[in-house]
């Protein structure tokens, strides 16, 4: 390692966290029109065209509130909980490569880490995620709060291994934990169409995992208030938030890894060097997803969501994974 | 540059392991551990064990200290501390084993250092996988080790179909 090597580490990893944290602050404005053209409403359309600048003044009002610390909270962890979401979810997309080899820029290539495993990296570090929930939540010294918290905890230990294992017949596919062989592995098909069972097992628990309807019972508003981040305000509360919906892109974009071919263009039409394109519509399309399925789907009942992961979906990945094995190991 | 995070690591997983004992809530003690795993995982990354650090994280760091936390913060066990403690025959049991552990770790630290086994971190054979990759690894695992791993399956086995049990028995 030398300096040179460095600095590109360091700006890489700084348009990465600024990328990610703007592609957070859209989100919310995408989500909110969206929402509300789904229900017959409008949406924020003063701020701007078109309502464009409103993510930028919620920004700046959530910098100027006061970030309130309820007595009863326990102040240390209370302060560190967001930062440590924060911290996670920002370093899990430091393995996803967004665009081919043959793309860069002064000998600079199109992703932050290339390791060989890759995917191990991704969910070592997202397995970190439950942290700043469960901590966040027992620090405010509320009920609700850490009823949410331990509603959340539950909820991600018990869908990440379904998670995982419908990662794992992808790999068993591919040969390979490294993200760019696992894209370089899917020239001649996308692997959600031999992989149908894997990819509908993970979208269903990436939806748990990252608490998003209808698997958010850890913020479910009519029993728990805002479940872990009840107390959390100003910049604190604008961490939490951010994390949740960097989380979101995280899955959408390793859903896009392993499923739909990366930043391979559909039947590698035109350039390969527009893959960053391809991409980043992908993970738009994934997004759309989430709040479609927000706008449709009532909240499960927390019996039912726990039933559901453990009896229904990890049952159906472990399925998955031994056909995937018994035809590779003919095939090979 | 190695040698140097590598100290500054191994400073952290052992503060952080004092931090443990030492903390005066169990739920700070549970975040020193967890600091105290990432330090670990990192040690065993610069040592070249990628699959290691990855095993570590997700299920050390991942899983099983977000059940102590569970535990901890649903209970919320306050003024346990080892210091207050006042059963002495407890604590005298501990004073020993803790000794014990030390020597026991001192001596394998001086055998290393006093011409132990050296390690070689290049493949043993050409063609071989390099040391600590997750192909080396799983490898060793399902040639080498076949047996301990099988006996190690079924230890598992064992103990799941006791927590099913243990859990029907209401």
């Amino acid at each position: 390692m030398n300096w040179g090597n460095l600095t590109e580490y360091v700006i890489k990893a700084l348009i990465i966290a600024l990328g990610l944290l703007g592609a957070f602050a859209y989100m919310t404005w995408f989500e909110r029109r969206v929402v509300a053209r789904m229900q017959n409403r409008i949406g924020p359309n003063r701020v701007g065209f078109q309502g464009l600048l409103q993510p930028i003044a919620d920004g700046v009002k959530l910098i100027f509130k006061e970030q309130f610390i309820p007595k009863a909270a326990k102040k240390p962890v209370f302060i560190i909980a967001p930062m440590i979401s924060l911290i996670v979810a920002l370093s899990a997309f430091a393995v996803i490569p967004v665009g081919p080899a043959s793309l860069n820029i002064f000998g600079a290539k199109p992703w932050l880490a290339d390791l060989d495993i890759g995917i191990l990296y991704a969910l070592a570090v997202s397995s970190l995620a439950v942290y700043g929930i469960t901590l966040g939540g027992w620090a405010s010294g509320n009920k609700y709060s850490l009823m949410g918290a331990i509603r959340s905890a539950a909820q991600i230990i018990s869908y990440e291994l379904s998670l995982g294992l419908a990662l794992l017949g992808v790999v068993v596919l591919a040969g390979s934990l490294n993200m760019n062989k696992i894209v370089e592995a899917q020239h001649r098909i996308w692997f959600f169409i031999p992989e149908i069972i894997a990819f509908v097992v993970y979208v269903v628990a990436a939806f748990a995992e990252v608490n998003r309807a209808p698997f958010d019972l850890p913020e479910a508003e009519q029993e728990l208030i805002a479940g872990y981040h009840t107390e959390y305000s100003g910049l604190r509360f604008a961490m939490f938030f951010a994390s949740e919906y960097i989380n979101m892109i995280t899955v959408s974009s390793i859903a896009t890894t392993f499923f739909l071919g990366g930043w391979r263009p559909p039947f590698d039409l035109g350039p390969l060097e527009l893959g960053p394109l391809w991409f980043i519509l992908k993970i738009v399309v994934f997004m759309f997803l989430f709040i479609w399925i927000r706008a449709t789907l009532p909240r499960f009942k927390y019996d039912r969501l726990m039933k559901f992961g453990w009896q229904v979906l990890l049952p159906l990945a472990v399925l998955n994974l031994v056909l995937t094995s018994i035809v590779v190991a003919l095939t090979a | 540059m190695e040698q140097v995070i590598l100290v500054i690591l191994g400073m952290l997983a052992v503060g952080s392991a004092l931090g443990v004992v030492l903390m005066p809530s169990s739920i700070y003690s549970a975040l020193m551990l967890l600091f105290n795993l990432i330090s670990l995982a990192n040690l065993f990354l610069m040592l070249h064990a990628q699959f290691i650090f990855a095993a570590q994280l997700l299920i050390y760091a991942g899983a099983i200290l977000v059940l102590f936390l569970f535990v901890v913060t649903l209970l919320n066990p306050e003024g346990e501390h080892i210091f207050r403690d006042k059963r002495k025959l407890q604590r005298a049991g501990a004073l020993t084993l803790g000794l014990v552990l030390l020597i026991i770790l001192a001596g394998g630290l001086i055998y290393l250092i006093t011409g132990g086994p050296s390690f070689d971190f290049a493949p043993d054979k050409p063609g071989a996988y390099p040391y600590g990759t997750v192909e080396a690894f799983g490898a060793g695992l399902f040639t080498q080790f076949l047996l301990p791993f099988e006996l190690t399956s079924l230890v598992l086995l064992v103990a799941l179909i006791g927590s099913v049990v243990l859990g029907k028995r209401r």
